[in-house]
C-alpha cells in the first residue's frame, strides 16, 4: 500500500464493504418495512462515515508522525467499529432472512394466498348470521310480513354494496405477486403492504358487522387462525432478534474482510520506541 | 614509537602489528619476555600465522530497491566495514552475491575469520576510501519472517551521484553514525573531526530530505574493547563518552530525531572483537548480533509474507476496474429482480348509513309520476317503520331517533308536496269526481301523512275536506235525492244541493253541478211517486172495502159504514192532500219545465183522492 501497490487487498476490502453495505441495506428494508427514503438516506450516512473512517484508518495508520497519526487513527477505529456494529444488526438481520428463505417466502405466500378469501370468508359469515336471524325470528313468532324486511335490513348492514368491485380489484392485485424473491429490495415493501392489506381489509369487514341485531349471538368477524399464524411468522422473523450463528460468523467474516486494508497496511517502524516489534 | 621496548607493548599492545610481533621473535633475546607477556600457544599461533594475506576490497553493486538500507557514516578508520562483516557472518543471514567473485571471496574469507576459535591475523579490511554496499537476506527464525537488508557504506566523500542515487532508491533507511572511541585515537582533534564530518551528513540528509523516510538514527561507538573497560561497562562508559565528550552533537541527533519522529535510544556499544595486537585479534560476533537483533531488526520492514504478496498483486487504481465490474453485476442483480408492486387498491368497503341510502332513493321521489312515486313513498315507508321497530342485541334502537325522526320528516314533506301537486292537478280538472276508487286512495295518502306527526300544510288538508265531503255528504246526498219521502225532506236536501253547488271544487267539476242541479227534479219526482203510490194504495184499499161492504145485504149498515169509511179515508188524507198541496206549490215556484210531468201525475193523484170523497 505505501508504494501504491495493494490492488487485491483494496479489491477485497471495497468487494466486503460493498457486500456487507447491500446486505445490511437489505436488512434495514426489512427493519424499516420497505420505508425506501429513511433506508437510502441511513445506508448512504453509515456507508460514507465508515468509507472515510476506513481511509483515515488506512492513512494514518500509514501515517509517520505518531502525534498527529494516532489519534486520527485511534478515532477512526472507534467510529468504524461503532458503525461497524450498527451496520451489523441489519446485517445479521439479512442474513437470518437469507437462512430462514423458505419459511419467509412461504409464510408470505401463505399470507397472500389466505387473504385472497376475505371476501368469500366474510359473504359465508354474512349467510350464516342471516342464516340464524331469519331462525330466530321464526322461532320467535315475529309478524311473519316482517320478517322478509328485518333479515333484508340486516343484510343491507353486512353486506357492502360495491363488494363485487371491489373482491375483483383486491384479486386483480394479489395476482400482481406471483413471485416472493428475498434478493429483491421491495420485497419488504410487498409483505408490508400485503400484511397492512390483510390487516385492513379484516378491519374493514369487522367495522362493517360490528352491528348485532336482537337475537343474535355470533361473534365479529375475523380472520382464520391460519392467516393469523402466517401473519406472527412473518412478524417473528422480521422483528430484529439476537443473531444466530451463521449470521455472527458471516458478520465476523466480512468485517475481518472489510478490515483487509488496515490489516494489510505496513506500520512505519519509526514509530515503535521499543526494543522489540 | 619506541617499539623495541617490552615495556611498551605491554601497555599498548594494540600499537604493534603482527609483523613487529615476527621481527621480535627473530630476537632471541627477547623470546622470553615475549612469552611471558603473550603466553606461549599464543605467541605460537602468532608466529605461525600468515601475516602477509589480503583479503579483496569491496565495492558498490546493483541496487535492492526492496530492501532496508542500512547507511554507515563515518570517517575512514572507523570500523564501519568490520561492523558491517561482523553482522554479515552471522547465522541467519544469506549474502546476496554478486556477479563477480571477488566479493564472494572476501565474505567468505571475512567468515572464516570470525568463525575461527582461536586469534587470527586480522588484515585491513578497506584499504581505499571506496563506497561498499552488501545486500543481504537475513531470516530470523524465532520470528518466522525474512528482512532484506542492505548494508552501505558511503566513502569518505559523499557528496555523489553513486551515494545519492542509492539513498534515493530506498524507502526505509535506518542511519548509523559511527565514532571511533579507539584509545589512539580519542585525541580532541580526531574527535572534532568525526563530529564536524556527521554534522555535515545530518545537513546533507535533511537538505535531500532522506530524514523523512528514515526510521531510526543510532550512534555507534565503535572499538569499543579499545576502552580498556569490563564488558559490562562499556555500555556506560560508552555513553559517558558521548554525552561528556560530545554533548553539542548527541542533542543536535536527539532534537532531529524528535523533530522528524525518528527512532534514536542512547549510544551503541560495539565491537568486532578482542585485539591483542593491531592486527591480531580473537574474533567475536556477539557485538553484531546484538546491535542486530536490537536495533537494526526492530526497526526493519519484514519481506511480505505469501498472504501479503497475493494482497500486494496489482496497483490500487487497478482494483476500480473489478470493482466496477462487481458493482454493475450487483446492480444488475438487484434490477433483475426488482419487482415493486403497487399499494393495495383503496377502495373501501363502505360504511353503511341508513339514512344515506334511504336518501338516496328518497330522492328519486321527486322526478317520478305519482304512482310510481307512490309506490316507492309506501315501500320507504313501510322500510323505514322496520327500521324503527328494530333493535340491537344491547336493547338500543338500531336506527337513532334523530336519524328516523329526520328521514321521516323528509320523506312526509317530499312526499306531500308530491301529493299536493298532485292533487292541485286533480281538483284543477273538471271531472275530478269521476274516478272514486283514486279519490279514496288520494284520502288514505293524506290521512296517512297526517298520522305522522309532522306539520302538513293547510292546502293538504282542505284536499282532504273536500275529498271527504264529496264521498261522505254530497254522494249520499245524491243518492238520497232519488228516495225522497217528504216534501221538508225534498226542501232540505235542495236547499243543501245548491249549497254544495256553490262551493269550490264542487262547482268546477260539471257533472257534479249538473248532478246537483237535478237534485230538485229528482227529489220531487221521487217525493211525487211515493205520493202518488200511497194515495193510489189508500184508494184500491177503499175501493176494496166498499166492494166488500157492497155485497152486504144490510143497506143502512151498508151505508152507515160507506160513510164511516168514507170519513176515516177523508181524515186520513187530509195530511196527504196537503203534503200534496206543498209539493204542487213547490214545483210551481221552481218553475222547471222537467216537472211538468210531476205536477200532472200530482194534480191526477190529487183529483183521484178528492174524487173519493165526491
Amino acid at each position: 500500500m505505501n508504494n501504491g501497490k495493494a490492488g487485491v487487498a483494496l479489491f477485497i476490502t471495497v468487494v466486503a464493504l460493498i457486500c456487507f453495505s447491500i446486505f445490511a441495506f437489505y436488512g434495514m428494508e426489512y427493519l424499516f418495512e420497505g420505508n425506501h427514503w429513511l433506508t437510502i438516506s441511513l445506508w448512504l450516512c453509515g456507508f460514507a462515515v465508515l468509507s472515510v473512517s476506513l481511509w483515515f484508518m488506512c492513512k494514518s495508520k500509514a501515517y509517520r508522525s505518531k502525534r498527529s497519526g494516532l489519534p486520527i487513527e485511534i478515532s477512526s477505529i472507534i467510529i468504524a467499529i461503532i458503525v461497524l456494529f450498527v451496520g451489523s444488526i441489519p446485517f445479521t438481520m439479512f442474513v437470518s432472512v437469507l437462512n430462514h428463505k423458505k419459511e419467509f417466502t412461504s409464510s408470505i405466500t401463505e399470507t397472500a394466498h389466505n387473504i385472497a378469501t376475505i371476501d368469500s370468508c366474510y359473504q359465508a359469515y354474512t349467510n350464516q348470521r342471516l342464516a340464524d336471524y331469519e331462525s330466530y325470528l321464526r322461532h320467535n313468532r315475529y309478524r311473519s310480513a316482517d320478517i322478509p324486511s328485518k333479515i333484508n335490513s340486516l343484510r343491507r348492514r353486512l353486506t357492502p354494496e360495491n363488494v363485487d368491485s371491489i373482491s375483483h380489484e383486491r384479486q386483480e392485485w394479489l395476482k400482481s405477486l406471483d413471485s416472493v424473491n428475498i434478493w429483491n429490495v421491495s420485497t419488504a415493501r410487498n409483505f408490508h403492504y400485503i400484511i397492512l392489506a390483510g390487516e385492513d381489509w379484516c378491519e374493514q369487514y369487522r367495522q362493517r358487522s360490528s352491528l348485532f341485531y336482537e337475537g343474535e349471538d355470533t361473534t365479529l368477524f375475523d380472520l382464520d387462525q391460519s392467516v393469523i399464524a402466517s401473519q406472527s411468522s412473518y412478524r417473528k422473523l422480521r422483528t430484529p432478534h439476537s443473531p444466530d450463528g451463521i449470521s455472527l460468523v458471516a458478520t465476523m467474516a466480512c468485517i475481518f474482510l472489510i478490515l483487509t486494508s488496515y490489516f494489510y497496511i505496513r506500520r512505519p517502524r519509526n514509530r515503535y520506541s521499543g526494543h522489540h516489534r | 614509537m619506541e617499539k623495541d621496548s617490552i615495556k611498551d607493548l605491554v601497555f599498548s599492545p594494540q600499537s604493534y602489528s603482527l609483523l613487529d610481533i615476527k621481527e621480535m621473535l627473530a630476537d632471541v633475546s627477547k623470546q622470553k619476555q615475549l612469552n611471558s607477556v603473550f603466553g606461549r600457544e599464543l605467541l605460537e599461533s602468532m608466529r605461525s600465522c600468515d601475516c602477509e594475506k589480503e583479503i579483496p576490497q569491496g565495492g558498490l553493486y546493483g541496487i535492492n530497491k526492496t530492501s532496508n538500507l542500512v547507511v554507515f557514516w563515518g570517517m575512514p578508520h572507523s570500523g564501519r566495514t568490520s561492523a558491517i562483516l561482523s553482522m554479515l557472518t552471522l547465522k541467519g543471514f544469506r549474502f546476496i552475491y554478486p556477479e563477480n567473485t571477488q566479493l564472494k571471496n572476501r565474505i567468505e574469507q571475512v567468515s572464516d575469520l570470525f568463525k575461527s576459535q582461536k586469534a587470527v591475523f586480522m588484515p585491513e579490511l578497506s584499504k581505499d576510501d571506496v563506497s561498499e554496499i552488501y545486500h543481504a537476506t537475513y531470516k530470523s527464525w524465532l520470528l518466522g519472517r525474512a528482512y532484506n537488508i542492505s548494508f552501505f557504506k558511503p566513502q569518505n566523500d559523499y557528496q555523489n551521484d553513486h551515494v545519492l542515487n542509492i539513498l534515493n532508491s530506498h524507502q526505509e533507511q535506518i542511519h548509523v553514525f559511527c565514532i571511533d572511541c579507539g584509545k589512539n585515537n580519542t585525541t580532541a582533534s580526531y574527535l572534532e573531526q568525526q563530529v564536524c564530518y556527521h554534522e555535515g551528513v545530518i545537513k546533507y540528509l535533511e537538505a535531500k530530505g532522506f530524514l523523512k523516510q528514515c526510521n531510526a538514527i543510532y550512534l555507534l561507538v565503535t572499538k569499543s574493547d579499545l576502552m580498556n573497560v569490563p564488558d559490562i561497562y562499556e555500555e556506560n562508559a560508552a555513553q559517558t563518552f558521548i554525552t561528556s565528550g560530545i554533548p553539542d552533537f548527541w542533542h543536535k541527533i536527539q532534537n532531529v530525531c524528535y523533530d522528524k519522529d525518528i527512532y534514536n535510544v542512547q549510544p551503541v556499544v560495539f565491537s568486532i572483537g578482542n585485539y591483542i595486537l593491531k592486527d591480531f585479534a580473537r574474533m567475536d560476533s556477539d557485538y553484531g548480533e546484538l546491535f542486530l537483533k536490537e536495533s537494526i531488526l526492530p526497526k526493519c520492514q519484514p519481506n511480505p509474507n505469501m498472504l501479503e504478496k497475493f494482497l500486494s498483486i496489482g496497483k490500487m487504481k487497478h482494483a476500480s476496474i473489478p470493482i466496477i465490474l462487481v458493482l454493475l453485476l450487483i446492480f444488475s442483480g438487484i434490477i433483475y429482480v426488482w419487482n415493486a408492486i403497487v399499494p393495495p387498491p383503496d377502495q373501501k368497503v363502505e360504511v353503511f348509513y341508513y339514512e344515506k341510502t334511504f336518501m338516496e332513493q328518497e330522492k328519486a321521489i321527486k322526478e317520478l309520476a305519482y304512482e310510481d312515486a307512490a309506490s316507492i313513498y309506501l315501500s320507504l315507508r313501510k322500510d323505514l317503520s322496520v327500521e324503527q321497530s328494530l333493535l340491537t342485541a344491547q336493547g338500543i334502537k338500531v336506527l337513532p331517533d334523530s336519524v328516523s325522526h329526520r328521514c321521516d320528516s323528509i320523506l312526509t314533506n317530499d312526499f306531500s308536496k308530491i301529493l299536493t301537486k298532485e292533487l292541485e292537478v286533480l281538483f284543477a280538472s273538471k271531472k275530478w269526481t269521476n274516478n272514486e276508487y283514486r279519490l279514496k286512495q288520494l284520502d288514505e295518502r293524506i290521512i296517512e301523512l297526517t298520522s305522522h306527526r309532522t306539520l302538513i300544510t293547510t292546502a293538504i288538508s282542505n284536499y282532504h275536506d273536500y275529498i271527504y265531503n264529496y264521498l261522505y255528504i254530497i254522494r249520499p246526498l245524491l243518492s238520497k235525492s232519488t228516495s225522497c219521502k217528504s216534501v221538508q225532506e225534498v226542501r232540505s236536501i235542495v236547499s243543501k244541493a245548491s249549497q254544495w253547488k256553490k262551493k269550490h271544487p264542487y262547482n268546477k267539476d260539471t257533472q257534479l253541478t249538473k248532478k246537483l242541479s237535478d237534485v230538485r227534479s229528482n227529489a220531487c219526482s221521487s217525493c211525487a211517486n211515493h205520493y202518488r203510490s200511497i194515495a193510489n194504495k189508500r184508494i184500491r184499499n177503499y175501493n176494496q172495502q166498499i166492494n166488500k161492504l157492497r155485497q152486504n145485504t144490510d143497506w143502512y149498515m151498508v151505508y152507515s159504514q160507506q160513510n164511516a169509511i168514507k170519513r176515516e179515508f177523508q181524515s186520513q188524507n187530509q195530511s196527504l192532500l196537503h203534503q200534496i198541496n206543498l209539493l204542487i206549490s213547490d214545483l210551481d215556484s221552481a218553475r222547471d219545465y222537467r216537472l211538468a210531468a210531476t205536477r200532472k201525475s200530482l194534480e191526477q193523484t190529487k183529483a183521484a183522492l178528492i174524487s173519493v170523497y165526491k
